[in-house]
């Protein structure tokens, strides 16, 4: 009958896309394993010496590749700790707006859907301290020594400054990225049915202690999903930073997909690059386990 | 459920790692395409009459090929002057004709050098941006391989339209110095180069009451007025290559050139960067940074946005490459004067090298021998006359006139109208000179990609010049012992 | 027995008015600091891209003489024309055009399909595809950024367009597929019983009766994978190597760095605003279509 006919279905539908993409993404998943243990530079086949662990030794003793990582979470860490509360602040924010939703969810949304190149150039642009809005501001108010006073250094480089450089990354992303989770969380809130809060607001509660005692709870499995999401987004970050920077991030903002990147294609080792990827991947991998166990809490039913 | 999962990926995966190391395909070269010939001449037959009233038809004169590799695509401005020297060259001498192919791009290069070992290269190669200075390793194979024409003799002949003196005085100290490689063969033709030098704004020293500096304590001192007056002295950087320049160019004065280039290369291991004059070279670059002597983009920022800086009267002066004219040309404001001028030297390090001194790239044309499958159909003699013209006075300020204004010639007395006021007269004055970052890419993309990257974390604070001079050294050691296998 | 006069009622009345305006007025004051959060945060989004329009319209020789915040003055709409030709903007808007509507097609059209099936047919292999998506939406990918490279370059599809379409298709069907599988479980089985009875057959049954109902799903993942598609500069950087070929995401980085245009930013700017116009055309055209996709995913997730 029904079952039968559709499963004529299979052999067409089913098995040719799966196939292309066993056959296009598997091989170079496996075979990174065997690439991360030579010393492949890319271009001469001579240099395809299997090495066994020698990249493994390598990576321990490469500083720059151990301050990517710490860079990397680091980054992520901060867009994490802002994102989720600023999001879920829109989102509430803008639930409860009657008047001007609409153009809200609008706006809010639009600096996600621009092109990570754009938003990048965007506020090199705006935040260049000699050209830009930011210095033709701080020229024309003759402002330019008062702040830096004002912040603690001696020139209003955002993005060349070691210590400010992952401030301004985690500010811009931020910027961009809040829209779409803005939205997310509007859709869990939505989901909430409205007679629990009338109930609550007939027991006298109401305000902040609302918030925590109902939404936040009720909302916790959204979280749990958009943190997941966040965290696979930012440690897997590239486009952003290597824009942001003209492609040649500083020490500060290199972060281990740059730091790959790099490695591979412009130092040109193939084989040493496969393997800190072998590495970076185990590590995302076990933060975002250690993470959802962590976070691990009772889903509340209603 | 999920054990017997697992089982079964690990086995899948175990399988796969095992079939990938036994059989790991070698890379495929990029071939790239021809382009169809673009100048063809036909042959027409003489007749002549004799008493006899016999008809005598000439034989046709065997027409050898100059086939010429390009970078640029045939109808781009390049392509195009390049085709008119051709049909110059064909009508000058007519037993050679010309052809134009397009090979663009680094794979452009890989493609020549595959059809040279099959017996069939092109004659003329070259055009691209530092194409030959920037593959030594290539360009050593193809020595070694026979592949490259050896112009040490065609050089001591007279240069193109001329009857007497030597092709090789034709081009200025840089090119002659470039040219000659170990043994004393000569297998590349530079015609043009790109400097790098130091650019100020005239109307702010003017303004002012400033001098070209000589020495660093003069440039210190300039800077220091016009950091009195708000003016930053020194635009730029933003790029690390641009950061590196500077320190490439402070340690040259301290070091001189045989020896940077000996530190830079590893010639000699001797030399570390953990030594007094790596680490002065180091101090004197903070320095110059620390007492806000340049813009605050200088590290780290957009460099294209520096360089307005300069351009916007904000900074006094920018230490950058001959092109930035012709990038400029539409936005510089209508009333900004500029001119050039050498690094200056610094005090008790006079002696190490000459004040006429600079870095910067090259661009070079190559001819090849002809192969087995073009030694009849091919003429060096040919491609050698093609290069003659190439770089012959005349063309030199055709090429270096009009909208090339980032065109900088290799020949002296060829330089046309540039929009960098006195640039020409400051080339023929050169009396040294060295190829930028002392070519030290060509030895590994490693070293000057963790070069400049130690550079902008000195230039940003995040280092300070000993930890930079330790820095350096310990990549050195990691990139060198690895390179001897 | 309680008297309710008239005067009472009237002072009822007045009161509970005073009190929804004073209700009204406290939930104004309330929502006040929403107002200044959420607007000052979209005044930022506004002004970015006003901005970005402006300095294009100006001329290079305004912006270096005027600086960021002046006004342009001459307005100038050279820029675009000096974009489109000489900074090959035209070209690159051409590729991402052709990259972005065959991969949609494609992507849409194979995740249509391998959904239904997944959804509908019962076989052991579908749930292992359907937790094999889950799965690999969180996947880390760099590991096998170089393997890849290495892999197309072996398959000879580097440098092609083959190797970008495979990657759209592929790639999107995780996120495509999932909200299509949820999508179709919703639609009632009585719609496929009923043609079957009519004497239709596998295809025809797909074609002609469900992937119909499915378009507001394939609509909205249309849109998603179109704006991705546009938006992609990293498949792009990694396995393209011929100019020609860029679409405008990498085109426009690459002339950001060029030292030629990268300092004119009037010129850079236009490349810019040419490259998102049709992004904001979509989103403003579309984007309750958009939020609602989001929304679905975000439920189903």
């Amino acid at each position: 009958m029904l079952q039968k006919e559709l499963r004529k279905l299979i052999l067409i539908f089913v098995v040719p896309p799966i196939l292309a993409w066993m056959i296009l993404n598997i091989y170079p998943m496996v075979s990174a394993f065997y690439w991360a243990m030579t010393d492949y530079d890319g271009v001469t086949t001579s240099s395809q010496v299997f090495t066994g662990i020698e990249n493994y030794r390598l990576l321990m003793n490469d500083t720059r590749w151990w301050d990517s990582m710490g860079n990397t979470f680091i980054i992520g860490a901060g867009l994490i700790v802002t994102i989720l509360p600023i999001s879920l602040l829109f989102a509430v924010l803008i639930t409860n707006t009657v008047k001007g939703q609409g153009f809200f969810k609008t706006f809010v949304y639009l600096p996600s859907i621009l092109p990570i190149v754009i938003t990048a150039l965007l506020w090199v642009f705006i935040l260049d301290p000699t050209v830009g809005l930011l210095g033709g501001a701080v020229d024309g108010l003759g402002a330019r020594d008062q702040l830096k006073e004002l912040l603690g250094v001696n020139n209003l480089n955002f993005i060349g400054n070691p210590n400010l450089a992952r401030w301004t990354v985690i500010f811009v992303s931020l910027w961009a990225a809040v829209g779409g989770y803005t939205i997310y969380f509007m859709a869990g809130l939505s989901r909430i049915p409205t007679e629990l809060y009338d109930a609550a607001k007939m027991d006298g509660a109401q305000g902040w202690p609302m918030f925590w005692q109902i939404t936040f709870p009720l909302l916790y499995p959204v979280v749990q999903t958009i943190t997941l999401l966040l965290i696979i987004n930012s440690l897997q970050n590239f486009a952003f930073i290597y824009v942001l920077s003209g492609g040649t991030p500083g020490s500060a903002t290199q972060v281990m997909s740059t730091y790959i990147y790099r490695t591979a294609f412009t130092d040109h080792r193939f084989g040493y690059a496969t393997a800190l990827g072998t590495i970076m991947m185990m590590a995302v991998l076990v933060f975002t386990v250690t993470t959802r166990q962590l976070s691990r809490r009772e889903v509340i039913q209603y | 459920m999920l054990k017997k999962t697992i089982f079964v990926l690990f086995m899948f995966i175990a399988t796969i790692v095992l079939l990938a190391a036994c059989a790991t395909p070698p890379p495929q070269t990029v071939v790239v395409k021809e382009t169809v010939p673009v100048l063809q001449t036909v042959q027409v037959p003489v007749e002549k009459t004799v008493v006899q009233q016999q008809i005598i038809t000439a034989t046709p004169v065997p027409k050898k090929l100059i086939e010429f590799g390009g970078f640029y695509p045939a109808d781009s401005p390049w392509g195009k002057s390049i085709r008119l020297v051709g049909a110059q060259v064909e009508k000058d001498n007519p037993q050679c004709t010309f052809k134009y192919s397009e090979y663009p791009g680094t794979d452009g290069a890989t493609a020549m050098d595959l059809r040279a070992k099959d017996g069939n290269p092109v004659d003329v190669a070259g055009g691209g941006i530092g194409n030959n200075g920037s593959d030594p390793a290539l360009i050593e194979k193809q020595w070694a391989e026979g592949i490259v024409y050896d112009l040490s003799k065609d050089m001591k002949t007279p240069a193109y339209g001329q009857t007497s003196g030597t092709w090789m005085d034709t081009f200025n100290g840089a090119a002659k110095t470039m040219m000659v490689t170990a043994g004393g063969k000569i297998g590349t033709v530079p015609y043009m180069q790109t400097q790098i030098v130091m650019y100020y704004n005239t109307d702010l020293y003017t303004k002012y009451n400033l001098t070209p500096p000589k020495t660093w304590d003069d440039f210190m001192a300039n800077c220091d007025t016009l950091k009195k007056n708000k003016v930053a002295c020194v635009g730029g950087g933003g790029f690390n290559g641009y950061i590196g320049y500077w320190y490439d160019m402070i340690l040259f004065r301290l070091m001189g050139n045989d020896k940077q280039f000996a530190l830079y290369n590893r010639t000699d291991p001797t030399l570390k960067w953990t030594d007094a004059e790596p680490i002065k070279a180091a101090q004197m670059l903070t320095d110059m940074i620390n007492k806000g002597y340049t813009t605050d983009g200088f590290v780290g920022g957009d460099f294209t946005a520096q360089q307005v800086a300069y351009f916007t009267g904000k900074a006094a002066h920018i230490f950058v490459g001959t092109w930035l004219m012709g990038e400029m040309k539409d936005s510089v404001p209508k009333e900004f004067h500029q001119a050039v001028t050498f690094f200056p030297t610094i005090t008790g390090y006079e002696d190490k090298t000459p004040y006429e001194a600079a870095f910067g790239f090259l661009n070079a044309w190559q001819i090849n021998n002809t192969g087995a499958k073009t030694k009849d159909t091919h003429s060096t003699d040919c491609a050698v006359t093609f290069v003659k013209a190439m770089t012959s006075k005349d063309n030199e300020l055709v090429m270096s006139n009009g909208d090339n204004l980032d065109y900088i010639t290799t020949v002296i007395g060829g330089q046309g109208k540039s929009a960098i006021t006195g640039i020409g007269d400051l080339l023929d004055k050169m009396k040294l000179w060295f190829p930028a970052v002392q070519n030290v890419a060509a030895t590994s993309p490693e070293l000057q990609s963790k070069y400049w990257d130690n550079v902008t974390r000195l230039a940003s604070g995040a280092l300070t010049p000993e930890t930079f001079g330790a820095q350096m050294q310990k990549d050195w050691d990691d990139v060198f012992s690895r390179l001897k296998k | 027995m309680s008297t309710l006069t008239l005067d009472s009622a009237n002072n009822l009345e007045q009161k509970r008015k005073r009190r929804a305006r004073r209700d009204r007025r406290m939930r104004f004051f309330r929502s006040l600091p929403s107002y200044i959060i959420l607007g000052s945060f979209c005044l930022s989004a506004v002004f970015a891209l006003v901005w970005a329009l402006s300095v294009s319209l100006r001329t290079g020789q305004d912006f270096f003489t005027n600086g960021a915040w002046a006004f342009p003055n001459p307005v100038t709409t050279n820029n675009y024309e000096a974009a489109w030709q000489q900074m090959r903007v035209g070209q690159y808007f051409l590729n991402s055009v052709f990259y972005s509507s065959v991969g949609t097609l494609g992507a849409i059209l194979i995740a249509a399909a391998l959904s239904y099936v997944i959804a509908r047919v019962k076989f052991k292999a579908g749930r292992f595809i359907y937790f094999g998506f889950l799965f690999l939406m969180m996947w880390p990918g760099w590991v096998s950024l170089v393997p890849s490279y290495m892999w197309m370059r072996t398959l000879g599809l580097l440098d092609t367009y083959w190797v970008l379409f495979f990657g759209y298709w592929l790639g999107s069907l995780p996120f495509n597929c999932f909200l299509l599988i949820n999508f179709f479980e919703t639609l009632p089985m009585e719609l496929e019983e009923a043609a079957l009875m009519d004497g239709a057959n596998a295809w025809q049954i797909y074609w002609e009766v469900m992937f119909p109902l499915a378009r507001p799903g394939v609509v909205t993942i249309g849109i998603f994978t179109f704006m991705n598609i546009w938006n992609d500069f990293f498949s792009p950087l990694i396995y393209l190597q011929d100019p020609a070929k860029y679409p405008l995401a990498l085109g426009l980085q690459l002339l950001s760095v060029n030292a030629t245009y990268g300092s004119d930013h009037p010129k850079l700017f236009a490349g810019m605003i040419i490259f998102i116009i049709p992004i904001l055309i979509i989103y403003f055209l579309l984007k309750d279509r958009i939020t609602e996709g989001l929304t679905m995913g975000a439920i189903k997730g």
